[in-house]
This record gives C-alpha cells, structure tokens and sequence, in this order.
C-alpha cells in the first residue's frame, strides 16, 4: 500500500502544540499586562517544561515527577520566595501599595473648592426642579421626572429667588442621588460643580497633579520624572522619600520637608528588618525563646505520643479477642473527634478553679495547672493535648506494624531470660521505629506548626513581660508570626524577616537532629538494614 | 498514548485558566442601591442602631445592615480598602490616629454651626494632623459605683476608703477591687501621682515625650504593689468575677464605665454613683474615652453615611435610643445633653471629666497599652517600680 506522507505542519499533532503555544503566549500577555510579572514567569516555566515534559521524547524520564514537582515550586517553593522577598520590604499596614499604584491613588485625590452651593430638590407633582443658592446668588435647573435614567444632564440658569416650592422627601433625594449624583453640573459662569452631600454642590478639583514641564531646583537639577507631584492646594511640589516610603514636600533643594503624606508605598530595605530583628533585645530575645518553646513542642510531642501510642498498641495486643477491640476502639477515640472540638473542651475543663478536669486534680493530687498565669503549665497543659491529639494515630500504624512482627524473637528473647520491659525496649521500639520513621517525620513537622492547638487553647499566653511587639510564653513560630502580622500593628515585612530567619534556624536543627537520629545503632536504621 | 493524553490533558487545563482569567475580567454593572453597612464594635449594642437605622430605612428606602462583627478592629483596616468594609465604623476615639494614617478614615468638615452643638472636649478628642475624623456620641470616664446597704456615705478620699476596708473586712464584705491588670483602670492610680501618657499641647499629643518618668509616677506603682501586699488587691481578679461579687453584694464598691449603667440599676438593690476618690488630695486621674461614629474613606456611599449620622444617629431622638440600650455616659451632643442633665449619674460623669485626662488619639497609643499591660504584670516581681515605669518609657518610645 501506498502512503502519501503528509506535510509536515498539517498533522494532528502540530495543530495541537500551535493552539497550545498560542494559548501559552496569549495567556502570558494577559499576565504581564495585568502587571503579574512573577505569575506570569512561573506559568511560562511551568507551561514550557511541561510542553518538553509530555511533548519532547528527550523529556519523558519526567513525566511521573512533574506534577509533584510542579506543585512543589507553586504552593512550597514560591511562598517562600515571597516572604524572603517581603522581608526585604518595608511592607506593612502604612505600607501597602507599590510607588506607581501610590502616585495613582493620589491623583485621584481630590479637595473641595471655597465655595459651597446648597441645593434644594423642589418638588412640584412629578416634576422637580434643582435650586442651588450661594449667598445672594440662586440657580434654577430645568424641570425633569425621575421616572427613566436622566436624557440629559441638568442646566442651570439664573434666577429662581422668588420661586417657592416644597422640598422632596428623603426617598425622592435619595433617587435623585442615584440618577443625577454622578452627572457634574455647569454653572452659566462655566465652572463645573459636582454634588458633595445631601445639601451642597461644590467645585471639586484634583488635590495632585503631574509635572508637566518639570521642575528646576536651587543647584541646577532639572527634576522630570512620573513620580513629583504638584499640590494643587498648598502649591508644594511632592517627591517619594525613599528611605521612609512616604512622600513629602522638597524645599527648593529637593530636601525632604514637610509633613509625610499618608499612605505609605512599598520600598526596598535589604536587611533593615533583620537587623531591627538583632538589634531590639525585646524582639530577638522572644524570638529565641519561641523557638526554643517550637521545638521542645515538636519534639516532646513527638517522643511522648510515639511512645504512648507504642505502648498502648502493645498493651491491647496482650488482650485477645473482643476485649482487645473494644480497648482499641476507645483508645482511637480522641482521634475520631475534630482537633479543635477537643482542644476547645479541653480549656473548659481546665479552667483553673471552674473546669471540672482542674477541680477532679485538685481533689486527687491537691495541684491544677494554673495555666493562664504560668508559664510553665500553659506549656505542660498543651504538650499534654498534643500527646493525646497525636497518639491514636501512632497506635493505629504501630498496630499494624506490630501484628507483623514475628513471634519467634520474642519467644528466643524470652527464652533467653529477657522480660516484658525489656522485650519491650529491645525489640518493639527498634523494630517499630523504622517503619514508622516517615510517620514521625510528618508528625514532627506537623508539630512544629500545630498553630492551631495554640491558637485555639489560649493564644499563647500568658505574655512575655519584656516582649515588643507582644509574644507569648506558649506561642510556637507560626503564632507568634501571625501575632505580629496581623494584631493591630500589622507589620508583614517585619513578620516575613522573623519567619525567614526562624525557618532558617528551625530547619537546621531539625536536620541536624534527624541526622544524629538515623545514626544511633540501637534505634536507627543501619542496624536492621 | 501517555503522550496524547499528557498533551490533552495540558489543553484542558489551559482552557480552564483562560476561562478563570476571562472572568474575572468581567466588569461589574452598576448596581442599584446598596445597602448601608454600620459595623460597631463589641462595647455598643446592635439592637440600639438597628432601631435607629429602621427609621431611616422607612424614610429613605435604603436598606440598612448593622453588624458587630468579632474581630471587628482586625478586620477593618484589612477589609476597607478591598470594599469589603462597612460604611460607618462606630468605635473609641483611640484608634483614630492609626486609620487616619492608614487612609481609613474620611475626615470631616463641620461647619461652624454644627461644631457649636457639640461639646468642644468631644469633638476636639477627634482631631488628629488638624483634621477632624467622625462624628462624637458619647462622653465615657471612669466612676467609683457604691452599693448603699453596705456603704452609707462614699468614700472621697483614701484614707475614708481604708476605713470602709477594715469595716468591711470585718464583716466579711470586700471594699474595693478593680482588674489590675487592665491599664484602663490601673494607670489613674499611677496619673494621681503625676504620671501620664504622652504630653500634649492643646489636643495635639507628642508621640516623643512620655510621663512614665514624671517624679511621683513611679509611687503609683508602689501604691498598688501595697495594695496586693495586703492582699487588698489580686492580680487574678477579672471584670466578670468583679461584677458578680457586686451583684451578690459581696463586694461594696467597684469602679465602672458607662455602659456598666444600665446592668447596675436592675440589680435589686440601690447603687449610688459618684467620682473617684482622691489619694493625698490629689484626684485619681481616670481616661476620658470618646465614642464617635466614622466614616470609611473607602465607602461609595459617604454622602449617605453622612446623612444618616447627622440626621438620625447624633440627634436627640437619635441619641435617647442609643442611650436606652447601654447609656452612653455624658452625650456629646448638646442639645441631648441638655435633656438629660438633671440626671445625677450624668452629672457626676461630667464633674469627674475635669479631673479626667483625655486618652490620646495618636497611633502610638496602641504601643503604649502594649507597654502598660506588662507593667501591671511585674507589679509582684522584685524590680523597683521606678525601673519598670523607666523600661516602659524607652520600649515606648524606641
């Protein structure tokens, strides 16, 4: 048989990727014109190794990994990125906008001219007509319904002193707001009013303008560019101060005077955060202890629910039968209840001197943890509820890992004089921890931002006394981030800073001590591989 | 095949973003009226600007939503300028400085006229970079509340309170207690000795020169630290426990608000209201704290919020609605005040206004609450009290 072998650019496959290619580039322009540069970079990466990825042969090693990858460097790896990015900011509730969005907010600004006309909607049946009075001056309007959007906008003529008619009613005033509140109105002298509130029409003028010939100053500099502003209302000229991210008046030297005009833009500061970080003691040496606090949490709820749920799931292995379920089913109970139903009953049931939890301790052990004041038993109160959020779910995999487990070790090992504790230490802890060990990874990361435990049980009080911004005793990184994130002060750059240089820090300790984890022979990994 | 469906699968997506973007391009039709939005925060009551806004909304056929929403500081400064934040903000004066800053708030340009129906302390308290932000409704200053079966003539002076101390000790009563830790009440202790917030010139305040270094100041905090060393006073005690010992006629005094009023008189016994005593002659310094209503920079719809301020909320009628519900202390609107001034309770509010100090507007004064609510913290440490005021003042002003 005899095949015509087609033109190269009409097959199937090329019409596919050109669609896909022009749908790349159009998308991407959409992007870059809506001023999303950084979306627009990471979709052209995204999208053309993706193309290489699933369309070049020499690509396809990754076809498996790219997805994974791909959210990775969206939802991991870019958040990262802009935070390190925003800790190199002044940015911040003063400090939202950028420079140009700035200089554009403030053009729109405008002030109200010296004159105030006071206007009066007269109502004649349904006809109503607009009288405006300033001083001795009055204007009459044309007559118009209110019934269909307005045809034409209102003409003033002068006159009207002597015409007496009653006011409409707020309803009235109300539908006329809607359908002529918009529309200017031209004065026979030409200037231009625009309706300010229910009673008067003003001159409103833009508060700012642009340079349009620029402007020279004292030593000779000729300033020219799209950020100084001319204040229509003071005759000042504008300029961004770079270093406060506020603009302000200049003198004739281009000095900074004058008062700093409110919002704030966005600049960059390089390391001024961080060295705010170490140079205020009341905020490096929080800083240290949350994350003092943020891993001992992570690590003593790691340890602890590791070892209740091992031995848990060991002590109802012993009970065979019904029994045994029925221990287990009530021991995985606290995970079957939503985190912060129980985190929520727990604080009622502690309350010092009214929870039933605190008042049943004082009876049995003449102690309740007075966890709203002190330190150390807010920490106690919720290490505990971390151990017992965490460790159904150790006893669930340790269950499965331990039904595993051959006999026949502990029958030698009994044989050979070893009893349960030490059966226990020698043989379940070592043979369970390696097949649990991604567990625990995730359960040690999870601790190490169980933001909402802290969150929800007592906001990290009580308070450190010598903290600026405000800081918690109990607070863990993420707490004590968001704290200063988003309580009143709402400084993002600063909070950025923190969370960098905490991640950073928590990051190598955690590794460092996974490291030194893997390495020990009796519970680590080299010993049974 | 892997490479067929990879590459549909790629298309597929790309329709999807494209259709998301195209849409959220969409322009947004001009919408009929919106509602007005009034959000108040937690101290003021729901239900008494409700009543208010039904009657505007008869008049005016504009609908009205009236929220407290949690949070609602938080939320403010985040939602208003996306136009997601209410039209009227009803709030204290103290956070005026920081959402001027911010660009939050639309300032205000009374005419003379209606400025003179104000009261000039009212309205000045809302004055920040010689712009006046929001509209004044009430006038609110700490008073000492007095349950008369356990106390026949109220203390004015400390030594006549340490006398109601060991009667009522005595008879297993409590005098006086406040929450320590609540600057609010505390800081008149340490004003009465000369301290104070940021020093002022007319109502402009200076956010550089602090008075927590004043000579006398630091005697105010040893004047507390007394107390809890005769274990007059706890650091434990909480404005809820407070208010039930005084109901339960437990405790004989306690220091109020106004919006405490109204829960004082239906508690079944007589409670007489008077001013704050004074310590060695001189007055113990309460904050004045000015309620106001504001209008968000960000609303379309100012020209109404406005109207709805000056037309139904700070009116006479207005204004006795409001005060129906949690009484607003000394009303800031003259001719209202003029109604209710022969009530002794307002009159006392008004005669303690003089020794009152104003809480200052500027932003700064976030930090310096920040600053005060760990110094009621060291009270039982054993540093001298003239060093934490000092450490106050710098974390203050660094």
């Amino acid at each position: 048989m005899k095949r015509i072998a087609p033109l190269p650019y009409l097959t199937w496959r090329f019409g596919v990727n050109l669609i896909l290619v022009i749908a790349l580039l159009v998308l991407f322009g959409v992007l870059v014109w809506s001023q999303e540069y950084v979306f627009a970079l990471v979709w052209l990466v995204l999208s053309v190794s993706a193309i290489w990825v699933y369309g070049v042969k020499s690509g396809q090693a990754y076809r498996m990994l790219f997805p994974a990858l791909a959210l990775i460097a969206c939802f991991a790896l870019l958040p990262l990125l802009f935070t390190v990015f925003i800790s190199t900011t002044n940015y911040s509730s003063s400090h939202l906008r950028s420079l140009n969005s700035t200089v554009e907010q403030l053009l729109q600004r405008t002030f109200i001219g010296e004159h105030r006309y006071q206007y009066q909607l007269l109502v004649d049946g349904d006809i109503f007509r607009l009288k405006l009075r300033y001083e001795d001056r009055t204007y009459l309007s044309q007559s118009f319904a209110m019934k269909a959007a307005p045809s034409e906008s209102l003409r003033l003529a002068a006159g009207g002193a002597n015409l007496f008619l009653p006011e409409a009613e707020l309803e009235q005033q109300v539908l006329f707001r809607q359908m002529y509140g918009d529309l200017p109105l031209q004065l026979p002298s030409g200037s231009v009013l625009t309706r300010i509130d229910f009673k008067h029409y003003a001159q409103v003028l833009p508060k700012y303008r642009l340079l349009d010939q620029g402007l020279m100053l004292s030593n000779g500099q000729l300033v020219n560019d799209a950020v100084t502003l001319f204040d229509n209302q003071t005759a000042h000229y504008l300029r961004p101060n770079l270093q406060t991210g506020f603009f302000q008046a200049i003198d004739g030297e281009g000095k900074f005077i004058g008062p700093q005009v409110n919002p704030g833009f966005v600049v960059w500061q390089g390391g001024e955060q961080y060295q705010t970080i170490f140079a205020q003691q009341s905020l490096w040496l929080p800083l240290l202890r949350v994350l003092f606090w943020t891993l001992l949490f992570a690590v003593v709820s790691l340890l602890g629910s590791f070892m209740l749920g091992l031995l848990l799931a060991q002590l109802t292995l012993l009970q065979r039968g019904w029994k045994g379920f029925a221990y287990r089913l009530v021991l995985l109970l606290p995970w079957a209840i939503p985190s912060f139903i129980t985190i929520l009953s727990f604080k009622v049931l502690l309350m010092p001197e009214s929870g039933e939890l605190a008042i049943l301790l004082n009876h049995l052990v003449h102690f309740a943890p007075d966890w709203l004041n002190q330190p150390s038993s807010a920490r106690l109160v919720l290490l505990g509820i971390s151990i017992w959020l965490g460790y159904p779910y150790v006893m669930l995999l340790a269950l499965a890992c331990l039904r595993r487990l051959p006999n026949d070790y502990y029958e030698s090992a009994a044989l050979s004089g070893y009893g349960p504790v030490r059966r226990f230490y020698y043989l379940t802890i070592p043979l369970t921890f390696k097949p649990l060990k991604p567990v625990l990874l995730a359960l040690f990361a999870f601790n190490l931002h169980n933001f909402s435990l802290v969150y929800l049980f007592n906001q990290g009080m009580p308070v450190m006394a010598d903290a600026l911004p405000l800081a918690g005793h109990t607070q863990l990184l993420l707490n004590y981030v968001y704290s200063i994130g988003f309580s009143e002060q709402q400084n993002f750059a600063l909070a950025s800073a923190i969370t960098t240089f905490g991640l950073c820090l928590l990051g190598a300790i955690a590794y460092g001590a996974w490291r030194w984890l893997g390495k020990d022979p009796a519970w680590g990994s080299q010993a049974y591989e | 095949m892997t490479l067929k469906g990879g590459v549909l699968g790629l298309l597929a997506y790309v329709c999807g973003l494209v259709l998301i973007i195209s849409t959220s391009f969409a322009v947004n039709a001009k919408n009929p009226p919106q509602p007005l939005v009034i959000w108040l925060s937690n101290e003021f009551s729901v239900e008494a600007v409700s009543a208010i806004a039904k009657r505007f909304t008869q008049s005016s056929a504009i609908p009205v939503r009236v929220e407290s929403p949690p949070f609602a500081h938080a939320k403010f400064p985040l939602f208003a300028p996306n136009g997601n934040g209410p039209d009227i903000f009803i709030d204290y004066h103290h956070r005026l400085g920081r959402w001027a800053n911010q660009g939050l708030l639309a300032s205000v340009d009374y005419l003379p006229t209606s400025m003179a129906q104000y009261v000039p302390l009212a309205v000045n308290s809302l004055k920040y970079q010689d712009q006046y932000y929001g509209y004044p409704l009430g006038i609110e200053v700490l008073s000492l509340a007095y349950n008369k079966n356990l106390v026949a003539n109220p203390p004015t002076n400390w030594y006549q309170m340490q006398y109601w101390q060991k009667i009522l000790m005595r008879q297993g009563f409590q005098s006086l207690v406040w929450p320590v830790e609540q600057t609010f009440y505390s800081f008149p202790f340490v004003a009465a000795f000369g301290g104070y917030s940021f020093a002022h010139s007319g109502f402009a305040f200076d956010a550089k020169r602090l008075g927590l270094s004043e000579p006398g100041a630091s005697r105010g905090i040893d004047f507390l630290r007394a107390l809890i060393a005769q274990n007059w006073l706890s650091l434990k005690a909480n404005p809820a426990q407070i208010m039930k010992d005084f109901s339960q006629q437990q405790l004989a005094m306690m220091l109020v608000l106004p919006r405490h009023w109204h829960d004082l008189k239906k508690l079944g016994f007589s409670v007489g209201l008077t001013s704050l005593p004074s310590i060695e002659n001189k007055p113990l310094r309460s904050f004045i704290n000015v309620s106001a209503a504001y209008i968000n920079q960000h609303s379309q719809q100012q020209d109404i919020a406005a109207f709805f301020i000056e037309n139904y909320l700070t009116t006479e009628t207005g204004l006795a609605t409001l005060d129906k519900h949690v009484a607003l202390g000394v009303p800031a609107y003259i001719p209202y005040l003029n109604r209710v001034a022969s009530n002794p309770w307002v009159q006392t509010s008004f005669a303690s206004l003089r020794d009152a100090q104003l809480t200052p507007n500027i932003p700064e004064i976030g930090r310096f609450f920040d600053v005060m609510s760990m110094v009621w913290r060291q009270l039982p440490s054993d540093k001298s009290s003239t060093l934490i005021l000092q450490q106050a003042q710098q974390r203050v002003v660094q």
